[in-house]
């Protein structure tokens, strides 16, 4: 932040959170210290021989050193893999490649301008937080598309671009439960759950939309909240934008009209996304298609499609931009393609360094073991609290929320809770569906706070492209009022929902009868 | 990339192969490009292989039943095969093979580069030598500056140029005989770097269809390049003061070219009292992370205590105790570890320098060191992710594999001996160098079928490797589609405005051709002889016994 910028902050708790933020050592070097702290404390818990035994396999869970021989040589051989096995890096990475194209050619700038120029302005925020909160559905592609265009359709309309990407981050990610649909996510964890009720009811199966009225009710709680926290939370803070030289993206003013020029590249630029939507409409519905998993269950069969869509979105932004680019003159040769995609990776160098420290934190904390017997305590502890069902619930939440903010993963979260408290739920009458919804609220909300989520590193990378001095503590300051929306929203959701014993999903009621003959715990 | 670092020079194309070679070279797509139409190219062969119904029978795996399992050609359009190109492309990137392995290393030389430790460290180097011993010196370091990729270019070449003329000589002949040493010894060195965790990657990748245990180890070419330094060294000395002094005629211009003399001030300026702290303190941090490894590999406490106390009980991270293993076998997690303890001896010693000189005032200056380097591989990620798809079909349609079982028969009805095959990879990497720059490139484009073909033929990875690398270095220096040929042209014209793109052809014309011949015959000899190409790198290879695939 500039000088000037700094002297004009008011001393408010969100102020306070960013100069906080702001003084901390670079991202890359907070990264290194953690993975510092988190050696010295494994191997404190391996001292003391720190374990929790997973109830379903039976399995003891030991904390494991990461100064041991075994955690040295796999940290000191494995260093390449564990770079390029960050699985945000190469999605990244590869959108980056395409979206290059697409930015740079000028077609971005001139299908916002085209589409968004007599859109009001006010709606802008509703309908970002739409998107962001449906498309999670498309889980990676929605991190890397949908956020960094959400900046580019705020800076389009003369808007701050890091609200519209404060707003798409909050619909994605802490909204990552909360849709209208069930979807892909719903597939896992309910997966994951299904186990651990059987532990108690061997007969239960999952039910893909087990939670369907639920995540939609959450959906309906967090779409007001995000318009409202952007709106007047966020932008106020934010200030008006006034863009430096520095940025790359050229958006032009919103209200210059369309050339000629740009109106005939638009129309090619859809002719590509036609035939590109046509073919992969193709390759999903023809018979014996690629795209589909003909031996899955119903629920799972098309997720080769939907995994697919980062190479759509890749080849989309690649063809639409070449389109485009042709008729405008910004592609005339290939070799303006290599160079916009190499801009474009040059873009993300700083990412790239960060991504390096990232992934050795997240990879380390996994060989510790410490967050899954983490996880297994914290349910014991509920387990132990004996509060009533509500409260119960809302516990759970809080639990979720705050595991969160170490142990990114939602379903490896799910797993070592889920075979200690669905059981336990079960036995006080609440359905394995139920638990699962109130520990989605919680594992949602706090994703947007925790610099250990993986996508954290990428999305400040998307916010420093506007902005080259904001920092770690800017990113967590515009994030906090929006987790604390959801929390508070979620919670009364979850209590209220208990409380009034409304359907979780179609066939998926609150409350469960244990069948006779059930083994005791 | 630097290609349009300069303008002139455009309007003097010449005739002769040298032309010839330039305006091809130019016509040809970018190479990210030509590995794009290769993929719609590989694409349409492997559906033509398939529907031909193309097999051999494996060389190692046998079915149940005993039989050779047939390898079949697959057709990239085949539904699994779309399945697979289409829903795990970001795994296709993130698994090439080099990335992970230059992106790592680069993070760590990066912040030695730009801390400014490899050009003061090239310059103390050169500085105070014997006027006699000159050229050698120029040569050495030059071949040595290679770790430093660009730096070697931009500090080394023209630093050369000045010390020549301070010490009376022709400049052009110090420029001439660095740009040899940086680039037509380019895989020459007494260390192994960057450039060996690129080149053993792609060969890594193309390797494990035959022999999935086959491990990486980016010194497995280092007695190689060792030698070449070894061997490259008297030559760039004899043709620099024999041939190309002799042809420059004596130097009349005195120290200082006209252009720009504030830089060459300060290029040939005495080390600054924090530069050589600085260098003291990179040498203590190189040392120390040197005998880090060292106690990781060797129990050095069970050493000095006679055993009564050791690390780890005796079990050493970088080394398998486990019992019946060679040692070679035995050193795999000491060299799988190279990759990481490269990185962390560039950082630290980079470090250590880069405080004691200034360059370093807080840690954000190594991240934004660090982000500089990840900047610049920006081309080599739009490169990697064509080549990475390419490297991808030619494994999923079996190509690969079935052109190097007929090849490698080939060659063995032909009677060729196996060491004239190398010296013919060697010539055929030198004449393509030509046209494709990109060292990794090149390779992506040959090891696929050139790597399992020999080792069907009993050769080795690693000396498939060494083999392309010789041919690789030695044309570079001639080729105007080199990136920094405009960049040295630049350099040699500070001194001798009227000196043209065909002036430096010509000069370097004698340095290439004696560096090709010397580097084929060491390639013959060396297989001839069948000496070790590293440590736990041999010449030979054995196939690993066939062995039945279950299920």
């Amino acid at each position: 932040m500039s000088e000037r910028a700094a002297s004009e902050r008011k001393g408010g708790f969100l102020d306070a959170v960013e100069r906080f933020g702001d003084r901390l050592p670079d991202p890359v070097f907070i990264f290194v210290w953690l993975i510092g702290v988190l050696a010295l404390g494994s191997a404190v818990a391996a001292w003391f021989g720190m374990s929790a035994v997973n109830p379903i396999t039976g399995e003891t869970l030991t904390a494991q050193s990461l100064l041991s021989r075994e955690n040295v040589q796999r940290l000191l051989t494995s260093m390449p893999e564990t770079l390029t096995g960050f699985t945000p890096l190469g999605l990244t990475l590869v959108i980056m490649l395409g979206a290059g194209v697409a930015e740079r050619s000028g077609l971005f700038s001139a299908a916002l301008r085209g589409g968004l120029r007599n859109a009001p302005k006010s709606l802008m925020t509703p309908m970002v937080a739409l998107l962001a909160l449906v498309a999670t559905h498309s889980s990676d592609a929605a991190y890397v598309v949908l956020i960094p265009l959400a900046g580019v359709i705020y800076a389009s309309v003369g808007r701050h671009p890091i609200a519209g990407i404060a707003a798409a981050f909050a619909g994605v990610s802490g909204g990552f439960s909360a849709n209208f649909m069930p979807g892909p996510i719903d597939a896992l964890i309910l997966g994951v759950t299904e186990p651990a009720a059987q532990i108690l009811d061997p007969a239960w199966s999952a039910n893909i939309a087990g939670n369907w009225w639920f995540i939609a009710g959450m959906a309906t709680v967090f779409f007001p909240l995000i318009w409202f926290v952007t709106d007047r939370i966020i932008e106020p803070r934010l200030g008006e934008y006034t863009p430096t030289s520095a940025v790359p993206v050229t958006s032009q003013k919103a209200d210059s009209a369309l050339t000629p020029e740009e109106r005939k590249g638009l129309w090619r630029a859809l002719w590509a996304f036609l035939a590109l939507t046509g073919l992969w409409t193709l390759l999903t519905v023809m018979p014996n298609a690629p795209l589909q998993d003909f031996e899955a269950a119903p629920a799972y069969r098309l997720n080769p499609m939907i995994e697919s869509l980062i190479a759509y979105f890749f080849l989309l932004f690649l063809a639409c931009g070449v389109a485009f680019g042709s008729a405008v003159g910004t592609v005339k040769t290939h070799r303006d393609v290599v160079q916009y995609s190499t801009e474009a990776m040059k873009d993300m160098s700083g990412y790239i360094v960060l991504a390096f420290a990232a992934a050795h934190f997240v990879v380390m904390l996994n060989w510790t073991g410490l967050g899954g017997i983490l996880a297994i305590d914290g349910a014991r502890a509920i387990e132990a609290a004996g509060l009533p069902a509500p409260l119960l619930l809302g516990a759970m939440v809080l639990l979720a929320a705050s595991l969160n903010l170490v142990i990114g993963s939602a379903s490896a979260k799910w797993a070592a809770i889920a075979p200690v408290l669905v059981p336990m739920l079960m036995l006080l009458g609440i359905s394995p569906e139920m638990a699962t919804a109130a520990y989605r609220v919680g594992d949602s909300v706090t994703n947007i706070i925790t610099p250990l989520m993986v996508y954290f590193p990428m999305v400040l990378a998307f916010c420093r492209r506007w902005d080259p001095e904001f920092g770690m503590g800017g990113l967590l300051a515009n994030m906090i009022p929006y987790s604390f929306a959801f929390l508070i929203g979620g919670l009364a959701l979850t209590v209220f929902w208990v409380a009034l014993g409304l359907p979780v999903g179609p066939g998926a009621g609150i409350e469960y009868i244990v069948p006779e003959g059930a083994p005791s715990l | 990339m630097s290609e349009s670092r300069v303008t002139t020079g455009e309007s003097e194309h010449q005739k002769g192969i040298l032309g010839w070679i330039e305006r091809t070279g130019n016509r040809l797509p970018d190479p990210a490009f030509i590995f794009f139409y290769l993929i719609i190219f590989m694409v349409i062969i492997s559906a033509i292989a398939s529907f031909l119904n193309l097999s051999v029978p494996h060389p190692t795996q046998l079915d149940e039943s005993g039989a050779p399992v047939v390898v079949n050609a697959v057709s990239a359009l085949a539904s699994s095969s779309l399945e697979h190109l289409l829903v795990e492309m970001p795994e296709i990137f993130t698994g090439f093979h080099p990335l992970g392995y230059v992106l790592v290393v680069m993070l760590g030389a990066g912040v030695a580069e730009r801390a400014g430790l490899f050009g003061t460290a090239m310059r103390a180097a050169v500085r105070d030598v014997p006027l006699m011993l000159l050229t050698p010196a120029v040569a050495l370091v030059a071949m040595m500056g290679n770790l430093a990729a660009d730096a070697a270019y931009v500090v080394l070449i023209p630093l050369a140029g000045v010390i020549f003329a301070a010490a009376g000589r022709h400049p052009i002949a110090g420029i001439t005989a660095a740009f040899a040493g940086v680039s037509g010894g380019f895989s020459a060195n007494l260390l192994p770097g960057q450039l060996d965790a690129l080149l053993f990657g792609i060969t890594e990748a193309t390797v494990l269809a035959l022999d999935p245990d086959w491990v990486m180890n980016i010194t497995g070419n280092w007695w190689f390049i060792g030698v070449m330094t070894f061997i490259y060294l008297p030559i760039i000395w004899y043709v620099t003061d024999r041939i190309i002094e002799p042809r420059l005629g004596p130097w009349t211009g005195g120290a200082v070219a006209g252009a720009a003399e504030g830089e060459q001030e300060e290029v040939a300026a005495e080390l600054t009292p924090g530069q050589k702290k600085g260098l003291a303190n990179a040498g203590l941090a190189v040392l120390a992370v040197c005998f880090v490894w060292l106690v990781m590999t060797v129990d050095l406490v069970a050493l000095v205590t006679f055993g009564n106390l050791s690390m780890y009980g005796g079990d050493v991270p970088l080394y398998n105790e486990a019992p019946g293993l060679l040692p070679a076998q035995a050193l795999v997690p000491f060299f799988s570890s190279l990759v990481a303890g490269f990185m962390i001896l560039f950082i630290f010693a980079g470090i250590a320098y880069g405080k004691a000189a200034g360059t370093i005032k807080d840690h954000r200056d190594i991240v934004d060191m660090m982000a500089g380097a990840m900047k610049d591989m920006g081309y080599y990620l739009v490169l990697a992710f064509f080549a990475a798809y390419f490297v991808e079909l030619f494994n999923i349609s079996n190509l690969g594999l079935i052109s190097a079982v007929n090849g490698a028969n080939a060659i063995e009805q032909s009677g060729l001996p196996l060491p004239i095959v190398l010296g013919l990879i060697v010539v055929f990497a030198g004449l393509l160098n030509l046209f494709v720059g990109s060292a990794s490139a090149k390779w992506a484009l040959m090891a696929p079928v050139l790597v399992p073909m020999l080792m069907l033929l009993g050769v080795s990875p690693e000396m498939a490797t060494a083999a392309y690398r010789v041919g690789d270095s030695a044309t570079n220096i001639v080729t105007p589609l080199m990136v920094y040929f405009p960049l040295v042209l630049v350099f040699a014209r500070r001194w001798v405005p009227e000196f043209g793109i065909g002036s430096l052809t010509a000069s370097m014309i004698p340095y290439s051709i004696w560096l090709l011949i010397s580097g084929v015959i060491m390639t013959v000899a060396w297989v001839y002889l069948g000496l070790p190409l590293g440590p736990g790198a041999t010449v030979e290879y054995t196939l690993p016994a066939a062995a039945a695939v279950t299920g």
